[in-house]
């Protein structure tokens, strides 16, 4: 289209209602007669709602907005949705918009982890997060291998029932690099479209040798999360999303200060309670001690869970640290075939 | 009879005669009504006119109320004599009102709930885009000034078009993620 008769400068000023009349006339000759400037007029208007959402616009741009451009019932409803966006894309936004989340300092720590670090809108991280992040999934993938029980073994299975698996089976865990990384919550079962790799591909690569049949268990990190007292009791609840084919999830949980050399987690849900012993330190994200608490995808349907941690002293003698509040939730396709309908949630309650 | 928000009401003689006027394909002309119409309200609210749908509708009532005086004499595209009674539907609408009163703030703190339910209805939503879409739809809106300009015009070399083809194309995805939401919102909230 031809952008150059109305640059987005005049664009702008002609929607904030300071153009002067001999150079609006033009424009609102076109806007009547080209189709496509109606449609680069509207996207300008939104670029203009965000900048109002994000307080970018300038004093007199936004009071230009607020006294000329808001004054129609759509909109305003452009701004809602803008805000909308924004919420979703920026989590920690959330605290800051809502009267329940008064400002602290250790809210101002967890805003900005969760900035950087909240997983649901996974091509918003930072590469330099994306990166921390995956070095302390391999230190806790190779530290919980290095560590773990035989399958089957104790650490589980006291609290919970074996999962459906083959005796020999070893978690695959999705390729943390790349684009698969971002695409669900940390890990994709499904090859990627945005790198092409494919679960052949991922074999050939030497993790898993190709001439040695495995059960393939996708392993779904979830975001870092962060516990109720750094939060705060009116932080929304943090979200997990679970693929259907998820053979496993781990949960990372972020500790407040590290005063234990071992952990043990309490998987409540509902009056339901899972015991989940030995949990180690396994890395550091953003100054802060990471654990991980690894269990069945099956063990996690669809619903709100408390996870309550304490850590075991040196005489072994057990002391609450904190507890830790998400909701785990499906996870659509990445590339859903056409006319297939995605699973429904089925609520636990 | 076609009912406008306007004060007239055109009946189905003069709608017909309208619609041959703008195109003598009566499909493409219903479009063209439409199209119109969306043009009119949006220079409208340009103008800032808070009932901007119902001058629209008043400058088509008046264009066909017209038309069996000009459709004779008048030749070429009938959009810019639309633009000519629309200016004047204008300048007497602001004769008639001096004061717009302005909406309560909107950045007003937000209801937890609220935002737990436009997380879930904008998964929901943007779970119905296409993988390329979503990730267009979410890496377009990210960033702010300067960075975001560079981000933009990277984003239009990866997919190899140009930066406002880009933009209708987010614009679009856009509006169409902004229904799916209220619509969402409406029937979790009420």
């Amino acid at each position: 289209m031809e952008q150059n008769i109305t640059g987005e400068d005049s664009t702008r000023h002609y929607l904030l209602g300071d153009l002067p009349a001999e150079e609006r006339r033009p424009l609102e000759e076109r806007l009547l007669a080209d189709g496509d400037f109606l449609k680069y007029l509207s996207a300008v208007e939104d670029d203009l709602v965000d900048e109002y959402v994000r307080g970018e616009l300038s004093e007199g741009e936004r009071e230009r907005f607020e006294s000329f451009f808001l004054i129609t019932a759509e909109r305003r409803r452009k701004v809602k949705f803008a805000q909308a966006l924004r919420r979703y894309n920026e989590p920690a936004l959330t605290s800051a918009t809502s009267p329940a989340m008064a400002s602290t300092p250790k809210r101002a720590w967890w805003r900005a982890l969760l900035s950087g670090l909240r997983i649901r809108r996974p091509v918003m991280w930072l590469p330099a997060a994306a990166a921390c992040l995956l070095l302390a999934a391999l230190s806790a993938y190779w530290v919980m291998v290095r560590h773990r029980p035989p399958r089957g073994g104790p650490e589980l299975s006291q609290g919970l029932p074996a999962p459906n698996r083959q005796p020999d089976a070893t978690p695959q865990e999705t390729p943390p690099a790349g684009g698969q990384l971002a695409e669900v919550n940390d890990a994709v079962p499904v090859p990627s479209a945005r790198d092409g790799r494919k679960p052949a591909d991922t074999a050939r690569e030497g993790r898993v040798p190709p001439d040695v049949p495995r059960p393939a268990t996708v392993v779904v990190l979830s975001p870092v999360l962060i516990s109720g007292s750094v939060r705060g009791e009116g932080g929304a609840m943090q979200p997990i999303v679970v693929p259907p084919n998820a053979g496993r999830v781990r949960l990372r949980l972020a500790l407040p200060a590290r005063d234990y050399e071992t952990y043990d987690a309490v998987l409540i849900s509902g009056e339901r309670s899972t015991r989940i012993p030995g949990a180690r330190v396994v890395g550091k994200v953003e100054g802060r001690d990471l654990i991980a608490v690894e269990l069945p995808a099956d063990k996690l349907p669809y619903g709100e869970y408390q996870l309550r941690l304490s850590g075991r002293n040196q005489r072994g003698e057990s002391h609450y640290v904190d507890t830790y509040s998400f909701r785990v939730k499906t996870k659509y396709a990445a590339t859903r075939p056409p006319g297939r309908r995605r699973r429904p949630f089925m609520p636990l309650r | 009879m076609r009912v406008l928000k306007g004060r007239q009401v055109l009946n189905q003689q003069t709608f017909d005669l309208l619609l041959n006027w703008l195109d003598h394909d009566r499909e493409r002309a219903g479009e063209k009504y439409e199209e119109i119409r969306r043009r009119l309200i949006k220079f409208f609210e340009c103008r800032r006119v808070v009932e901007a749908d119902e001058l629209a509708d008043e400058t088509i009532n008046r264009v066909t109320k017209k038309l069996p005086e000009i459709i004779g004499g008048y030749s070429g595209n009938p959009v810019p004599y639309f633009y000519g009674v629309a200016s004047n539907i204008h300048l007497e609408s602001l004769k008639r009102k001096s004061n717009v009163t302005l909406p309560p703030t909107l950045l007003a703190p937000v209801r937890d709930e609220r935002v737990e339910a436009e997380a879930e209805c904008l998964d929901d939503c943007l779970g119905q885009l296409t993988s390329p879409n979503r990730e267009l739809m979410l890496e377009y809106y990210q960033g702010a000034k300067q960075e975001k300009i560079a981000h933009r015009k990277s984003l239009a070399q990866r997919l190899d078009i140009a930066p406002n083809a880009l933009r209708i194309r987010a614009y679009r995805l856009r509006s169409q993620i902004q229904e799916c939401l209220f619509a969402c919102l409406s029937r979790k909230l009420g």
